[in-house]
């Protein structure tokens, strides 16, 4: 039992379940290294073409909120994602795992495409760590995807990273890529804890005296959540008129419909991704990824509502 | 050694689905999602994995196959120790360094040595390449954790990497080596980070710079 007093026992996040629409996901790299490149264009155009086919397809069948959502999202030449790792810590166990995540989404999205997968082939920033970029064919035209793919923690132990004077910038960096990416970006998700309703957070945990923690620090001063809502309403009177605001909210941390979700629809209009029900962490990394391919396929995740 | 880790890694939940209560025929994967849920759930869940008859089997297949986090899970959860061995040989093949962690989480006096030796034929310059990055930096955990020297060479390719989250647990090993053990072989990285084009080692190289300096003049004092 010692063992089983030290596992994890946060909740990563989950979905709606019966919502969820799963594209597939796509393994990792072709290993056929030879292929030709002329066969890779005829392979691509076919991708292309079908997918314009589906996208037809789907389009007639759709909601008018969906219809909305895309051509919002796919309206300019740009389109911001911020996916935004809180600080995933296991206590009463001292692992940290953000960083871990965080690792794990950007080798998968750096990965080769193939077939229809979008959620794939993005380039890295040399100069920024954290940015992805990619171009998307969308209607024909080329849209620039810009990723920021965030974490909190600076090492994998809460108590090294307890007296790391660098784990503040990380935090403090975390939180303003999340909520400015409410403010100006068109999609922002969030995996990290809900903290009993005091979340999204990007902090190493207040602890009980018992290591485990602290269930009233969150509940009794709910701050991630006040934040988030500030930074939304924000974002309903931006600086700049080109910004038509958050389109896609996804908030993968346990029990998120149930934390957040009233309290976020009353600041905003943005389409929401959030959970009632649990998920294993890796299931919630693949939904992640799969979440953003449906949106760059453009179309909608069935797990978004609005 | 303590364990420090909860090898639930990054977050044990249950994927209910919907589903209803678990039958004495459910499958093990099931069963190891309820691992890291509530006390009443995580401790139904565990004797009832415990009574499997074949689940040393089934966690043996599970490790080769997308079940493999949920198989680590219940490794950790369980120690089934008979299945180190089946970890320790699956390390070159890991892709996103969670079975490391694993196996980081599986780790006592006993085999330490022969874990530690599994991760040094990680770091040659002719195994390097094919190691992945986040493979990499679940290696690097335990080293700095506790006082091990690198392999020779192996802070060099580290350095080299081209991921920044490589290079950027090379610095966080780097730090703890010093201020923890007292040991600065590579103390040179930190200036050499200083000058990364990315700004985040940048800052973080700076940190570490700074703490450093705070360290030797308390120390000479």
């Amino acid at each position: 039992m010692k063992i089983l007093t030290q596992l994890a026992r946060f909740c990563v996040f989950a979905f709606l379940i019966s919502g969820l629409q799963l594209p597939v996901v796509v393994e990792a790299a072709n290993s056929k290294s030879s292929q030709k490149s002329s066969e890779k264009k005829a392979r691509s155009k076919r991708a292309s073409q079908s997918q314009t086919k589906r996208a037809v397809k789907s389009s007639a069948a759709e909601a008018p909120s969906c219809s909305a959502l895309k051509s919002s999202l796919f309206s300019k030449s740009s389109i911001e994602v911020r996916m935004v790792f809180g600080y995933k810590d296991a206590r009463p166990a001292r692992f940290v795992g953000d960083r871990h995540e965080r690792l794990a989404f950007i080798e998968k999205l750096t990965s080769p495409c193939s077939g229809e997968n979008q959620a794939c082939g993005f380039y890295r920033s040399i100069e920024d760590a954290d940015l992805l970029t990619k171009p998307v064919e969308i209607d024909g035209r080329v849209r620039a995807v810009k990723l920021y793919v965030v974490n909190s923690s600076v090492g994998s132990d809460d108590e090294e990273n307890l007296s790391d004077p660098f784990q503040d910038w990380k935090s403090n960096h975390a939180e303003t890529a999340f909520l400015d990416g409410l403010r100006s970006s068109d999609v922002v998700f969030y995996n990290g804890h809900s903290r009993f309703g005091g979340g999204p957070d990007f902090t190493s945990p207040k602890l009980a005296r018992d290591g485990s923690v602290s269930v009233s620090a969150y509940k009794n001063n709910r701050q991630g959540l006040t934040k988030l809502v500030r930074a939304l309403e924000e974002g309903r009177k931006p600086k700049s008129k080109d910004y038509a605001g958050l389109k896609v909210l996804g908030l993968y941390s346990c029990t998120s419909s149930q934390h957040f979700n009233r309290r976020i629809r009353s600041s905003s209009e943005a389409g929401l991704i959030s959970s009632n029900a649990l998920m294993y962490y890796s299931d919630a990394l693949d939904q992640s990824v799969a979440a953003l391919n449906t949106l760059l396929q453009n179309r909608c995740p069935k797990s978004l509502h609005f | 050694m303590a364990k420090f880790f909860a090898l639930a890694l990054l977050g044990v939940s249950v994927a209910t689905f919907g589903a209803t209560e678990a039958s004495a025929a459910e499958r093990w994967t099931v069963l190891a999602r309820r691992v890291g849920q509530s006390e009443e759930f995580r401790a139904r869940a565990i004797r009832e994995l415990k009574n499997r008859k074949n689940l040393s089997q089934e966690l043996r297949r599970g490790l080769k196959t997308s079940d493999r986090p949920l198989a680590l899970e219940v490794i950790s959860a369980l120690e089934v120790k008979s299945l180190v061995p089946d970890m320790i040989a699956l390390v070159p093949s890991d892709r996103d360094g969670f079975l490391i962690l694993g196996l980081n989480a599986m780790m006592t006096e006993k085999n330490q040595k022969q874990i530690l030796a599994t991760y040094s034929k990680q770091l040659t310059p002719q195994t390097f390449g094919a190691v992945s990055a986040g493979a990499l930096v679940a290696i690097l955990e335990p080293y700095g954790r506790l006082g091990i020297k690198l392999p020779p060479d192996s802070a060099d390719l580290l350095e080299k990497h081209k991921s920044p989250e490589v290079r950027g647990s090379l610095l966080y090993y780097v730090r703890v080596m010093a201020l923890r053990h007292r040991n600065f072989d590579h103390v040179g990285v930190v200036d050499r980070m200083a000058r990364a084009t990315e700004y985040q080692l940048r800052y973080q190289a700076e940190s570490i710079r700074r703490e450093l300096q705070t360290s030797r003049t308390m120390v000479s004092r």
